[in-house]
């Protein structure tokens, strides 16, 4: 009679505990929000003669973006549209073309974060011509 | 003999008293009207956006904040945060370019952005911070975007 009398007790403790514990779940959905930032251009650029006649020397005043990992440097024929270009790391701010053909070329640069690119810099423009029969910037 | 059958009567019918009373006070609780107290009769969180500023770019990681409330009657604990994952943005940036982790569960509740709170009380919100990060193959169109990251939680009460 003892043990049946522990048993029903058992029982009812039990009971109560399973049933509270499958009481209280439930779920929630919804979204989190991120956000990107960007790459800052860089500063000022400015155009000169290199040393080898016909290439021209770039120099620019380094972007603000701290993880920036390099500079694109792009020139053409045409104002605004660059066909050419090259790259070099983040902590260069300047840059020598190669040897340059007759003609006015068109420079900008931006800088780099994997595939991102910032905004152009301001254009710059200097002219190769022949002197002496040899291509020399001016 | 009789003695001991009464005896025996009294605890099975305290029990039943106070296992009717679970189930009523869980019946209140969920504001459904089924006898058994389910996870279905409860009411869903809601998980809403909370604070992120635009610090993310291609390697990064970041956090983010997001609130879940509570619509239920009686206090409850966020057990676990599914991990996420961006769609596709601004026509290029391809889906999946942003993910959050999963919290991990803890059954004893997660921990809230205060570091302190785990309880979120009957009708109230409570912030929880996740970290996000943005894949290093991130394509130039997803500068300056706004993602935003499916979410599910689990959810017990307090």
């Amino acid at each position: 009679m003892r043990r049946a009398l522990t048993l029903a007790l058992a029982v009812v403790a039990l009971v109560p505990a399973a049933r509270a514990d499958a009481a209280w779940t439930a779920a929630g959905s919804g979204s989190a929000r991120a956000s990107a930032t960007t790459v800052a251009p860089t500063g000022t650029l400015t155009s000169s003669c290199g040393t080898l006649q016909a290439s021209v020397k770039l120099t620019w005043t380094a972007t603000s973006t701290p993880w920036a990992d390099g500079y694109e440097i792009r020139w053409g024929t045409s104002s605004g549209s660059y066909t050419s270009s090259a790259t070099t790391s983040s902590t260069s701010t300047s840059f020598t073309s190669p040897a340059l053909a007759l003609g006015t070329y068109y420079f900008a640069v931006r800088a780099t974060k994997g595939n991102w690119r910032s905004a152009n810099s301001n254009e710059v423009s200097r002219t190769i011509v022949s002197v002496l029969g040899v291509g020399t910037c001016v | 003999m009789c003695r001991l059958k009464k005896l025996l009567l009294v605890p099975l019918v305290v029990g039943g008293l106070f296992a009717t009373g679970i189930a009523f006070a869980a019946w209140t609780s969920s504001g459904s009207g089924t006898a058994a107290p389910k996870s279905t009769t409860s009411i869903n969180s809601t998980i809403s956006p909370g604070t992120s500023s635009a610090d993310l770019y291609p390697g990064a990681s970041s956090t983010v904040t997001v609130t879940v409330n509570n619509p239920n009657p009686y206090p409850i604990v966020v057990t676990s945060i599914s991990s996420g994952s961006s769609a596709l943005v601004n026509t290029s940036c391809t889906a999946g370019t942003v993910t959050t982790d999963a919290v991990p569960n803890d059954s004893s509740g997660l921990l809230q952005s205060d570091g302190s709170t785990r309880t979120i009380s009957a009708s109230g919100t409570g912030t929880y911070t996740l970290t996000t990060h943005m894949s290093s193959s991130a394509v130039d169109a997803c500068k300056s975007q706004t993602f935003s990251v499916s979410l599910t939680a689990t959810i017990a009460s307090a």
